[in-house]
């Protein structure tokens, strides 16, 4: 009778974790794709912007007013490059270059050649979202959300050890498993770091 | 299931809406120490807090870990800069008035290092770079921001 009674109590954990194991799991599938997503993007950083376009181009712009920091000047740029974004601000850079500041477009005007080096930068879309989440750019709120995630990956990971039973179950074959994800990092560890 | 998406998606408004203007421990536009006073006596600021302010000339395209300001002093710029990831300075920002308070700190670079440094600038810019033309080394001032505040 008190094998029996054991036996339902552990039928009714074994039952419960797979629930709360599969529940979590689906509410988790937004945000493990979001961080996985973003962590290889931002692993390749050194060889690529993940979070913007950026593109570039040089003009030679003849016949603009002389006077670089004018309003007129201003005008008359944003019409030979066709920028259609908002005007933000101007700021001379050196003794022949002026910057001007317009919505995602930035543009460097040398007096001397008469160019215009345009760098234009655009949000990646869905990734810039991603990235700027995994990386927390956002703090406050955020960082409260993340740490709860972490949390439900902890539980993810332990709850799934005790989600099989039998001959593919933890104690017989899963154990190496779980022993080899564990040597991957730590011999990396030992032989890199 | 209503309620769970409402708070989510109020999570995700606050934070988007939220995290923009303050960064770090953030900033007062009106505590800011003009850099031709902090120039007069750089060495009396080197170590302590400062507050420094000015438009945002160019940020770390790729991790926003740093920003230029311009300045009252010429053409001269003053490097704002942070630790990876603790706060992040948008690219977008280019053009917008900006604060940012921290440590002023003094840097004297090698002739080597001033070339790294001038290279490196020079490759983020996309522009040409000949290190044979750098013939004395730098002193580079920046701030060790904890906090900055962004005009909207």
């Amino acid at each position: 009778m008190v094998e029996k009674s054991g036996s339902d109590w552990r039928k009714k954990l074994f039952l419960l974790n797979r629930s709360f194991h599969r529940d979590i799991g689906y509410f988790c599938v937004g945000l493990i794709l979001i961080y996985a997503i973003s962590g290889i993007a931002v692993n390749h950083v050194d060889s690529w912007n993940p979070s913007y376009v950026i593109t570039r181009s040089e003009h030679t712009l003849k016949h603009l007013p002389k006077d670089a920091e004018s309003d007129e000047f201003e005008k008359a740029l944003t019409k030979s490059l066709g920028i259609k974004t908002d005007f933000r601000s101007r700021v001379r850079d050196s003794a022949d270059e002026v910057l001007f500041f317009y919505e995602g477009t930035r543009v460097s005007w040398n007096e001397t050649k008469q160019q215009a080096y345009v760098e234009t930068t655009e949000k990646r879309i869905g990734l810039f979202f991603a990235n700027y989440l995994h990386l927390n750019k956002a703090k406050r709120v955020w960082t409260y959300v993340a740490d709860v995630f972490a949390v439900l990956l902890i539980y993810l990971s332990l709850s799934g050890l005790f989600m099989v039973k039998g001959a593919n179950g933890f104690g017989r074959r899963g154990w190496m498993f779980v022993t080899a994800g564990i040597i991957l990092p730590l011999s990396f560890y030992y032989f890199y770091v | 299931m209503k309620s769970l998406v409402f708070i989510l998606f109020t999570v995700i408004g606050l934070t988007s809406f939220a995290a923009e203007k303050n960064l770090g421990k953030g900033a007062k536009f009106t505590d800011a120490v003009p850099m031709s006073k902090i120039m007069k006596t750089p060495e009396s600021y080197v170590g302590k807090e400062v507050t420094v302010s000015g438009t945002i000339v160019d940020v770390c395209a790729k991790r926003g870990c740093w920003m230029q300001l311009t300045t009252d002093v010429g053409n001269e710029k003053v490097r704002v800069k942070v630790n990876d990831g603790e706060i992040v300075f948008p690219l977008e920002a280019r053009g917008k008035k900006a604060a940012a308070k921290g440590e002023f700190k003094k840097m004297v670079l090698t002739l080597e290092q001033t070339k790294n440094h001038l290279a490196h600038i020079a490759e983020e810019n996309k522009k040409k770079f000949d290190p044979a033309s750098v013939k004395e080394p730098m002193v580079v001032y920046q701030v060790q921001a904890s906090g900055a505040v962004i005009e909207e």
